[in-house]
């Protein structure tokens, strides 16, 4: 059996979590799992003839700009999970994609949402939903069980708690930081005792694009009441992301 | 074709180098291709009644110490590829583990060898082989097509490229940094213009574990072909590793 295909409405993907993808307690990470769901999500397009050198000849490309993801629960390494990804809509200038994952038996583990723009690759700048050059993707009417895909704003400015350069290696073709990679640096900047901690819900913002070079100040504090905690990243007091955690525990 | 079979001592995996897998140049990055041949490894050693929890019950871990890479030619984003892994024999307290990459046409890639040890998770001493108790040990004594792991080249005062702390994130289920991550690290400072140039071989030595609160002082210089680069904790070293180029 392939570990990749399309059911007709669904593109689905098989996935083993192995010990690099996971913590040291043995959990995967957020950012993995993320990360898998826009690889995944980038398949489907490939697998359908969107592929990164189609829409760049048209100098166009899909960025991401906000993730979510609920846990109903945390995999563990050499699980095997079964991504099931599909369109969802477009509002705006915004395409909503979802995806749910499962066990092998069918036990949903977490849902996820994503929302990404096209964009001119030359100018940047955002394009109508209307200049991507593809026929239109087909959408199916169907929500994932994940937190809104929300705007992620701290009741008061939050005190910097470290800093991190860009490394070449957090860059992806796009020559920015990969988005997969934001997360990352938020899970090493949350304090000791919250980075073992199980979470539940989680939202992170891709505000501006990082590049080789930039300096990332990390900004972070618990939320109100302390069931969360919100991390920024500002590059000369220019917001590049945020996101919320809230913990299961 | 399945997407992952053995034949004999072999394993096979089939793999797609994804967008995260790559580099800017959209070719599979050093650290991915680390990354690859340890889960191969891993895999195998799972397959074969042998994985980590077991090692773990009976107070053993399976530790890389060496790694020698040959790129034949550098995959690329979404190429579809087979690789596959098998243990080749043991040498003195090493386990040598080969590995290559093909297309789905046979064309290598690239090709590797491996050293790896046992040692007791308590006291940190390398263990005898004999004491890997294994029924299924399935070797094959085919070499890879990459010249043998070596020993670390003794380069004294090299000129410092900065400091590396260890995030959270460079940790794995034994609690130090994943040996990938020493490849992520060592092109992180690689001088950007050899990040540019196309790989002969690539080849790191695992000399210390790395824990979080370190940070590694890394240390290199482009000697003739090579670039050499150490990373340092205090003044142990931790690994070494150096890149050789094509012209």
């Amino acid at each position: 059996m392939p570990d990749r295909w399309f059911d007709g409405t669904y593109y689905k993907r098989e996935i083993t979590l192995n010990y690099f993808e996971c913590n040291t307690e043995k959990r995967v990470f957020v950012h993995s799992i993320l990360g898998l769901f826009s690889e995944i999500a980038g398949d489907e397009s490939q697998a359908k003839g969107r592929t990164h050198e189609f829409l760049a000849n048209y100098g166009r490309v899909f960025l991401i700009t906000r993730m979510s993801i609920r846990f109903h629960r945390t995999p563990l390494v050499n699980e095997t999970l079964i991504y099931r990804t599909w369109f969802r809509k477009v509002e705006g200038k915004f395409y909503y994609r979802d995806c749910d994952v499962r066990s092998l038996e069918g036990e949903l583990i977490a849902s996820i949402s994503g929302t990404w723009v096209l964009i001119d690759l030359a100018e940047r700048k955002v394009l109508t939903t209307g200049e991507l050059p593809t026929a239109d993707v087909h959408a199916v009417d169907e929500a994932a069980d994940s937190p809104e895909c929300k705007k992620v704003v701290p009741s008061q400015p939050l005190p910097v708690i470290g800093i991190r350069p860009v490394y070449y290696t957090d860059l992806d073709c796009n020559y920015h930081l990969n988005n997969a990679a934001y997360t990352k640096i938020a899970v090493d900047f949350l304090p000791a005792e919250y980075q073992s901690r199980e979470v539940r819900d989680y939202v992170v913002n891709f505000n501006k694009e990082t590049r080789l070079g930039d300096t990332l100040e990390i900004r972070g504090a618990k939320t109100e009441g302390g069931s969360g905690y919100i991390i920024q990243g500002y590059c000369e007091n220019v917001l590049h992301f945020g996101c919320e955690f809230l913990f299961a525990n | 074709m399945p997407e992952a079979w053995v034949d004999g001592g072999f394993f096979y995996r089939k793999f797609i180098f994804r967008f995260g897998d790559c580099d800017s140049r959209k070719q599979s990055a050093i650290h991915a291709l680390m990354k690859l041949f340890s889960e191969l490894a891993g895999e195998d050693y799972e397959r074969r009644g042998m994985g980590y929890e077991l090692l773990r019950s009976r107070g053993q871990a399976m530790l890389i110490s060496r790694l020698k890479l040959k790129f034949h030619r550098c995959p690329v984003h979404m190429e579809q590829t087979v690789a596959r892994t098998w243990e080749r024999g043991v040498k003195g307290p090493y386990f040598m583990r080969d590995f290559e990459q093909r297309t789905e046409s046979g064309e290598l890639l690239v090709s590797g060898t491996s050293q790896w040890f046992l040692v007791d998770i308590i006291s940190r001493e390398v263990l005898r082989p004999a004491a890997l108790l294994a029924e299924n040990r399935m070797l094959d004594p085919l070499r890879a097509d990459c010249p043998a792991c070596e020993k670390l080249q003794k380069c004294d005062n090299l000129p410092t490229l900065g400091c590396r702390p260890v995030y959270y994130s460079d940790l794995d289920a034994n609690g130090h940094v994943n040996n990938a991550v020493y490849g992520r690290i060592a092109m992180d400072f690689l001088p950007d213009d050899l990040r540019q140039k196309q790989l002969e071989t690539f080849s790191i030595h695992f000399a210390m574990e790395t824990k979080l609160g370190e940070v590694l002082e890394l240390d290199g210089e482009r000697i003739g072909s090579t670039f050499q680069l150490r990373g340092k904790a205090g003044n142990t070293l931790h690994f070494g590793c150096s890149f050789v180029f094509k012209d």
